[in-house]
Parts: structure tokens; sequence; C-alpha cells
């Protein structure tokens, strides 16, 4: 082997090497809704209002209306509809991001659940027994990668 | 390929090539005690310590470790400034985007990160990075005392020999008895 050869074969060898080295990306890499999960954000469910009898609050909330869609794929088919529920009035939240804590997360039902194009849409929840007083309740829409921003908060008692 | 890398082709064709020269070479004579100093001194180079000492199989070794880890910790530099400018990026958008929600970003190696992940996979980088320098000053460390003890085993055999013989004188007095006396000289 001459030293060309060895010379190329170095050379190769540091253009692997130096191949494999990672570029920084610039501030606005991700500043590109193709790389966000989910793409743009769906719409929350409408027209929530809410029934209670003897700790069992029964939502009723809409997502045929036309309202309720994900911008992606011009439906509500793969939607998930997710349920906060708090004992102190969401509106005295220091931080928005609390409309979305886990800590006020119920649970979710998914737009397949339910007959197809029927309005409204009706889930119930149980209460504590033990627990007496107000609740907050409100909803918003997942597409599988984002969330929508929060429906508008309904409110009852329990006595 | 920025200058950085420009430069260590540059060094390393001009190394292969005074390598590939086949010139002989002698760093200390055979009959002389070797410097320790020196010889620490010149593991400084990738196996240059073992070289000099005469050690060729460890010099592969030692080489081919030392220059993995410098390029380790330069690929580890390189990979924690990129985890971070990834997680400044999420960062930004996610608040230029949406606020109020953790959004997943997807990572180009692979799935999907909030901007908090993003964070724990730059201090990961970071550690990886440490670690790198950790394993290079293991790898001198290590290189160093073989080194100091290949001089201490070729010092040692090099002392100069102290010849001791031994001598025997055998007397007679005049009652006729035989005395003997033994002198040992180192």
């Amino acid at each position: 082997m001459n030293l060309n050869i060895k010379s190329i074969i170095l050379f190769l060898a540091i253009a692997l090497a130096t191949g494999c080295l990672h570029e920084p990306v610039d501030e606005e890499y991700y500043n590109d809704i193709s790389k966000v999960k989910g793409g743009q954000k769906p719409t929350p469910p409408v027209n929530l209002s809410m029934t209670i009898y003897s700790h069992v609050i029964t939502l009723r909330f809409e997502t045929d209306t036309g309202a309720t869609y994900d911008p992606d794929t011009g439906s509500n088919e793969n939607l998930y509809y997710l349920v906060y529920i708090s004992a102190t009035d969401p509106a005295n939240f220091t931080d928005p991001k609390l409309y979305y804590d886990i800590r006020y997360y119920v649970g979710y039902v998914a737009e397949t659940d339910f007959e197809e194009g029927i309005d409204p849409k009706i889930v119930t929840i149980q209460i504590s027994s033990s627990y007496h007083g107000p609740v907050y309740l409100w909803m918003t829409s997942h597409d599988g990668g984002r969330e929508s921003d929060h429906s508008t908060v309904i409110s009852g008692y329990i006595p | 390929m920025n200058y950085r890398i420009i430069y260590i082709i540059i060094f390393l064709i001009f190394c292969a090539q005074t390598s590939f020269a086949q010139q002989p070479f002698t760093f200390a004579k055979t009959d002389e005690p070797v410097s320790v100093w020196k010889a620490l001194a010149c593991d400084i180079l990738p196996g240059g310590g073992h070289i000099y000492t005469g050690y060729y199989e460890y010099a592969a070794i030692f080489a081919g470790l030392k220059i993995s880890g410098v390029y380790a910790i330069y690929y580890y530099y390189n990979y924690w400034h990129y985890r971070g400018s990834l997680y400044r990026s999420a960062k930004k958008a996610n608040q230029a985007i949406d606020p109020e929600h953790d959004l997943l970003f997807k990572d180009p190696e692979g799935g999907y990160k909030t901007v908090k992940e993003f964070g724990y996979a730059y201090d990961r980088a970071a550690h990886y990075f440490t670690l790198s320098i950790v394993a290079n000053a293991a790898i001198y460390v290590t290189s160093w005392l073989f080194t100091w003890y290949h001089v201490q085993d070729i010092n040692e055999n090099r002392q100069p020999t102290y010849v001791g013989f031994n001598n025997f004188t055998v007397t007679t007095d005049k009652q006729g008895t035989m005395w003997v006396a033994c002198t040992m000289r180192w």
C-alpha cells in the first residue's frame, strides 16, 4: 500500500468521523408547525351543560355542530374529549396552564365512543359522597398530539 | 466543514506522512538509564511514551485509546451544543406557538419531546461531555503509570552489576589444625 492510498483511507476515515458530528440548529428551527406533533390544534367541545343529582354529574356537550374539529383533518373523527373538574373557580388560576393541569383532569372519551352525528353527547361523573360544595367543569379536545384551548367553564353545587 | 476540521485534517495528514517515511529513529541510548520525565513528556502524544520505552504494543493500544478519547471529547462537545440549540429553539417555539400547552416537538433523533424533555436531553449531553473528559484523564493517567513502570523496569535492568565472589583461604597452624577463612566481596 503506497502513501497515496493510505492518505486517501485516512482522509475518508476523518470525513466519516466528522460526518458523525452534530451541527447546532438555529433558533427558528422549531418555529415550524410541521415539526409539532398534532400540527394545528383542534377546537374544543361547545354548549356544555350539567345536572347534578345525588353526587352524580351528568355532563352534556356538543361536538357535531361544526365548531369542534381538527384543522389538519377537517373533521372530529380523530378527536378525544378531556374533562377537567375543580372545586375552585379556575378564573382565579394564577397560571393559565393550570386549565390543562393533571391535577384537575378527570378522564376522556373519544368521538368514536358515540353514535355518529348525534348531539348532545352525555357522560356521567361520580363524585365522592363526602364532598359538598361547588364544582367547576370544563373540557378540551385532543387530536393525539395537541390539545385545544379549554371550553367555557360551567359550574354547579353539590349540596 | 468548519476551520477546526480543516486544521485536524492537515495535522493528521502531516503526521501520517512523517510516520510512513519509515526512517529509523532512536530515543535513548540503550546503555544509559531512561529519563522518567522525558518518557512521561513523550507520552502526552498518543503512544509517545511507550514508543520511547520500546513497548510498541502498548503504544498501539494507548494511541488508539487516546485518539478515540480526544475524538469523543470533540464529538460530545458538539453534541452538547447541538442539544442545547434544540432545547433553546423548542423553548422559543413553544412560547411563540402555544404558551399555555406543552407542545411535543419532533426530535431529529426520533420521537417527540416537550421542552422539559429537551432540557433533560441537554443535561444528559453535558454529562456525556464531562464523562468523556474524565475518561480521557483516566486513559492518560493509566498510560503514564504504565510508562513510569516500564521506565523503572528498564532502568532496573540497566543498573551496574556488582560482581560478588568468594575467597577461601586454607591455613594450618603448628598443632596441625586446619583453618578455613571465607571472604565475600560485593
